[in-house]
């Protein structure tokens, strides 16, 4: 039963970390990394694990903890390739400088570029290149952001004037656009620190209540600690999205 | 939280538009296609009495409601452009202070969020941990003293 267990369980994971590879979602060296250490846990719990649960939780809550983090990988990609894209941009500015078509540069920009982004540049260039045949709705309901580099690429790729000027000025653009984007992270960052500082702190609290004393005569004062707890969590949000511009 | 003003944005990619060779109509329907903010329905508002050439109408209405100085300026440049004056370069001097005004009240915001995120934490989430933690603890103490 171990031995079936213990060879389902790589397989699954073997296949699920060779899945997101093809996909491009993973380089070579993360994979490799990846592997190494889902390997030495295997090898680990081998010899020091004998309790089947204990085994079982070391060949699967690793691949959970892969797909959690992976999640939050994706959901971070955009903003990450958001704040680096202008570095992109001077690439591909500077290869149009040289002499090269923008197609040209725009292939081996992409070519050049991390992993992690070649998939979305890769995308944008099939859109420009074959924008005919290809659905730019479909594109827009991804990313936004991949959406307004469509837009701007297939301008400067259809009318050959000025295009190193226009793209210089998408670029000033994006870096005056990060920069706020940034400072309003900051306020974000620190909203964000306070709620799970604090929320860490209650649930402990909780738990250490929850053990020390019977619950069943506190409920009422429980539930209003709790809902103005809750009411707190509210206004430190409120008070984070309360920017009104006036400008 | 938006991350910057429409109108700001919207000037940024206007120029960009004007130095790539296009007109402020265009800039304004694309723009308008994607953003929904007041300053969206204001440009809305704009580009139909613009249509209908009732502009001075426009202004009226929008002198009443309007608070910021940049906009009123914007809105200028807009009318400036529709008879025929290329407005790039009073539109760059408009970023620049727009920019300047935009950093100005991120860092008044920056600056005041510590003591703003201090009066949640002091009169909602002090008092529920206190009641928490304090209250099994009395709600014993006074069951043993009676």
């Amino acid at each position: 039963m171990i031995l079936f267990s213990k060879i389902f369980g790589i397989y699954f994971g073997y296949s699920v970390i060779r899945f997101y590879f093809s996909k491009k979602l993973l380089a070579h060296q993360e994979m490799t990394k990846i592997v190494s250490v889902y390997f030495s846990l295997q090898v680990f719990q081998t010899f020091f694990l004998h309790t089947i649960f204990l085994q079982w939780c070391f060949i699967f809550v690793p691949i959970a903890l892969f797909f959690g983090a992976h999640f939050i990988f994706i959901k971070n990609l955009e903003s990450r390739f958001r704040y680096e894209f202008p570095v992109i941009l001077t690439n591909l500015i500077l290869q149009m400088k040289m002499g090269q078509s923008f197609r040209a540069s725009l292939l081996k920009v992409t070519t050049q570029s991390r992993p992690r982004y070649r998939t979305i540049l890769a995308s944008i260039y099939d859109h420009v290149a074959f924008s005919q045949q290809q659905n730019d709705k479909k594109m827009a309901q991804g990313s936004v952001f991949a959406w307004e580099i469509l837009r701007t690429f297939v301008q400067v790729d259809q009318s050959s004037h000025r295009s190193v000027e226009k793209l210089e000025n998408f670029r000033t653009r994006l870096i005056i656009l990060n920069e706020f984007r940034r400072r309003s992270g900051q306020i974000r960052g620190q909203i964000l620190l306070q709620a799970y500082v604090l929320i860490g702190i209650y649930v402990l609290s909780f738990a250490f209540i929850a053990c020390s004393f019977p619950l069943n005569e506190l409920w009422n004062l429980l539930l209003f600690s709790f809902l103005l707890f809750i009411a707190g969590l509210i206004c430190l949000f409120l008070i984070g999205r309360r920017v009104k511009w006036n400008i | 939280m938006e991350h910057l003003a429409s109108s700001y944005q919207f000037v940024l990619r206007l120029i960009e538009d004007l130095r790539a060779g296009k007109t402020l109509r265009m800039s304004i329907q694309a723009f308008l296609a994607e953003n929904h903010s007041d300053f969206a329905k204001n440009l809305l508002n704009w580009h139909i009495h613009c249509e209908k050439g009732q502009l001075s109408e426009f202004k009226i209405a929008f002198q009443k409601s309007n608070r910021s100085v940049f906009q009123d300026v914007l809105f200028d440049l807009f009318c400036l452009n529709m008879s025929g004056s290329s407005i790039l370069e009073p539109l760059e001097a408009l970023e620049q202070e727009m920019r300047q005004a935009s950093r100005q009240q991120m860092d008044a915001h920056l600056a005041q969020l510590p003591f703003k995120l201090l009066l949640p934490l002091l009169f909602l989430q002090f008092p529920a941990l206190l009641l928490l933690i304090l209250g099994p603890l009395l709600f014993h103490l006074l069951k043993e003293v009676q």
